[in-house]
């Protein structure tokens, strides 16, 4: 058998560090969209501004059309976005998006769909050309464009300014249950009395 | 409580501790609070961040890079591809699970009991140990507040059709439905690790080391006697500081793919051939229905109901519903048509038909340092799969859905029950199934032989001592239903058999 450690009770030794960041414990919830917990968001993935620029004109033909939200100022926030999840992948699939984005842009060409890149046709050729590798027998591209359009779509999705228009308002909900909650745990007479469903 | 982060380590730091446990998520918690409560000195080592309750949000851009591994860019290869998620913070997936708290069904304990010849793994054996973590993670059933429109939808689906369903048992306490678990729970009221086993550990003296990707184990004389990490900075990115953890015992509790990744980096598991092999991951697909009527899915807890009747066969159905940006990420469509689809937001039901597998895949170390996750669906399951998604869209237009959504890339849509009826034709080929997983298990499966196990029975590595397994790895079989109670329960009986060990010493 092998020899396994023995309980002790003595205190961490005093090398420990002391924590500099400032966790907040009790805090009230405020759902703010980058809450103040002391946690750093990565920079965003580093770009060229051709690149962004490019980046720009395939995010826009991936997203809804006015009438849905679409502003100048919404693409940069979804490629801010898109530029974050990729920080936080890991380094070679962070890089991979990267190197799909670019493959996307010229998949038109590839294809032999049209000489001119994604970013540059008008909508419906490009729908034609993002319909036709979704729906591809070859795998990898299939994944590269499905993966590329998840994380556009979500970001897009994720906006205030979508979640308007969906009726989607969590922050008064999750505060209205927070604070129900709350009261709740404080009167756990009051949590009896919402007869618990029985299996 | 001491959580220490990046801007905490030197260049080059080494610490001492009794135990050291890589991972806080359902494994790594039970393990560490039991060992902390018996007295030992425990330090945690986590790669993610700690969150605290107070920081969760309904924003999927921020929550996933701070509480998914890989902004949930992970993916399964094989045929069909399997994209899968996993937690990567303080509390691991236990954070951003659903809730459901099942014990396995008998029959599988009873293989369990078979296949490692003891009855320790049998329904007795575990059934104190479940009891305990049901107790310590509060499952229990939802109040009438809590329950969201689409759970009823679908209990009132299962009804029409005559079909069995059961209430979940879930972890909670006083939930009310904020219905945001995926994204952390912001009222405190699931039971995840985070706000059960941990701060337990923590009020016995319990340390945890988080932005710490452990990369090496340390071996000295043939025995396990700590870890190396690389603190990850969290503006960057990058690996810039060195953290070792000296200690008489490691525990690896850091998930099914992680656990034999690090471990297969020192050529372990070489008397059985096991490690990595054995994964198992329960593949989902989507099933999403347009109603008529407003549901406001986002309203109220969606995994209160789960349809039971094709358990036996292998197949059960469930609601889940999810914020839009999270939706957003699976949709088959884009531009105009996406916006078309979300704009009923309002009006959807997220189902799932969730399939026990009947194969397996593997979990291998690829010379760049990834995991490479294997899995190829069998004809069995591919055939489970079109007959629940068939049968729960069925079931949606019984009751009076609009549309239904369908898994399948070359066939997304259903606008009435006959629509279904050309999937038995147009569903020929595995790799158009559009599927999801997130019960990662059994890849240093646990036996009371070294020939066909990684571990051993009190879950120590048959071939390096010293070091213990504590997740979901140990599964020796596929369970057929949500794991977190399960790992919980085998994660506490590893930290048990380590304290008897050391009495014993
Ligand atoms: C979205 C989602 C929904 C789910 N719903 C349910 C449900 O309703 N009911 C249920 O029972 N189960 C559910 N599960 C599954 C369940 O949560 C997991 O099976 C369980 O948490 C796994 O436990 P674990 O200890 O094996 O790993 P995890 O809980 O994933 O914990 C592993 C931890 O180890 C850390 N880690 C990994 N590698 C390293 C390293 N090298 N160095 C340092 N740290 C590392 C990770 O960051 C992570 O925090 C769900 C999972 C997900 C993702
Ligand atoms: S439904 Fe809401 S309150 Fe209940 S566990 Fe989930 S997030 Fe928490």
């Amino acid at each position: 058998m092998s020899q396994s450690p023995r309980p002790r009770r003595e205190a961490l030794p005093d090398a420990l560090p002391t924590p500099k960041r400032q966790l907040p414990m009790q805090r009230t919830n405020d759902f703010a969209r980058h809450p103040k917990d002391g946690w750093t968001y990565a920079d965003p993935y580093p770009m060229s501004d051709r690149y962004r620029a490019r980046l720009h004109a395939i995010i826009e033909r991936l997203c809804p059309p006015p009438p849905a939200p679409m502003s100048g100022d919404l693409l940069t926030q979804i490629e801010l976005h898109v530029r974050g999840f990729m920080m936080y992948m890991h380094p070679l699939a962070g890089r991979g998006l990267w190197l799909a984005f670019i493959l996307l842009d010229w998949a038109p060409r590839l294809l032999f769909m049209s000489w001119r890149r994604l970013g540059d046709l008008d909508r419906q050729a490009a729908d034609r050309v993002i319909s036709r590798i979704t729906s591809t027998r070859w795998m990898p591209l299939r994944l590269l464009v499905v993966g590329i359009r998840g994380s556009v779509l979500s970001a897009y999705f994720d906006l205030s300014e979508v979640h308007e228009r969906l009726n989607y308002r969590p922050v008064p909900f999750l505060k209205e249950r927070v604070a129900l909650r709350e009261r709740l745990v404080a009167s756990p007479a009051l949590l009896g009395a919402t007869a618990l469903a029985a299996e | 409580m001491t959580i220490l982060a990046h801007e905490d380590y030197e260049a080059d730091q080494t610490f001492e501790t009794d135990v050291v446990i890589v991972g806080t998520g359902a494994g790594g918690g039970a393990a560490g609070a039991t060992l902390a409560e018996a007295g030992y000195r425990v330090m945690f080592i986590e790669e993610g961040g700690y969150h605290p309750t107070s920081s969760f949000s309904a924003y999927t851009t921020e929550s996933v890079p701070r509480l998914y591994r890989d902004a949930s860019a992970t993916m399964i290869v094989g045929r069909a591809p399997i994209p899968y998620v996993e937690g990567r913070c303080v509390g691991g997936s236990t954070v951003i699970n659903g809730g459901m708290a099942y014990r396995p069904p008998e029959r599988v304990l009873a293989d369990w009991e078979r296949i490692t010849g003891s009855a320790e793994l049998g329904v007795e054996g575990l059934d104190a140990a479940f009891s305990e973590v049901e107790r310590r993670i509060s499952a229990n059933f939802q109040s009438e507040l809590s329950i969201g429109e689409d759970s009823r939808i679908m209990e009132a689906g299962a009804k029409k059709m005559g079909w069995h369903y059961t209430t979940n048992r879930r972890n909670q306490s006083a939930c009310v439905g904020a219905n945001n678990c995926s994204l952390g729970c912001p009222t405190g009221a699931k039971q995840s690790t985070l706000v059960t086993y941990l701060p337990r550990a923590f009020e016995r003296g319990a340390v945890c080391l988080t932005e710490v990707r452990v990369e090496k184990l340390l071996i000295e004389g043939g025995r396990a006697v700590g870890v190396v990490g690389r603190a990850i900075n969290p503006r960057t990115r990058r690996a810039d500081r060195t953290v070792r953890v000296r200690a008489r015992a490691v525990i690896i509790a850091c998930g099914a793919v992680q656990t034999p990744l690090l471990l297969a980096r020192h050529g372990l598991g070489k008397p059985s051939g096991q490690l990595g092999k054995n994964f198992l991951c329960h593949p989902n697909a989507k099933v999403l229905a347009v109603y008529p009527q407003k549901v406001d899915g986002w309203k109220g807890v969606s995994q209160n109901t789960q349809i039971r009747e094709f358990h036996e066969d292998g197949i059960l159905m469930a609601e889940n519903f999810v914020a839009p940006g999270v939706l957003a990420a699976y949709l088959p469509f884009h531009g105009e048509r996406a916006w078309e689809l979300m704009s009923r937001y309002e009006n959807m039901v997220l189902s799932g038909v969730l399939v026990e597998d009947s194969s397996s895949g593997s979990v291998s170390r690829t010379l760049l340092g990834m995991p490479l996750v294997r899995y190829e669906l069998t004809a069995l399951d591919h055939q489970r799969f079109k007959r629940g998604v068939k049968l729960l869209a069925q079931m949606h237009f019984e009751l009076g859905a609009e549309r239904v959504i369908l898994p399948f890339t070359n066939q997304h849509e259903a606008l009435g029950p006959d629509d279904l009826e050309r999937i038995d034709t147009l569903q020929t080929d595995v790799n158009t199934l559009e599927l999801f997983t997130v019960h990662l298990m059994g890849t240093a499966r646990m036996g009371a032989r070294r020939e066909g196990s990684v571990v051993n029975l009190n879950g120590e590595l048959w071939d390096l001592p010293g070091c213990y397994v504590a997740d979901a790895s140990l599964f020796p079989t596929a369970i057929g239903v949500n794991p977190q109670v399960t790992i919980m329960a085998l994660a506490t009986r590893v930290a048990e058999r380590l304290q008897l060990h050391a009495k014993a010493a």
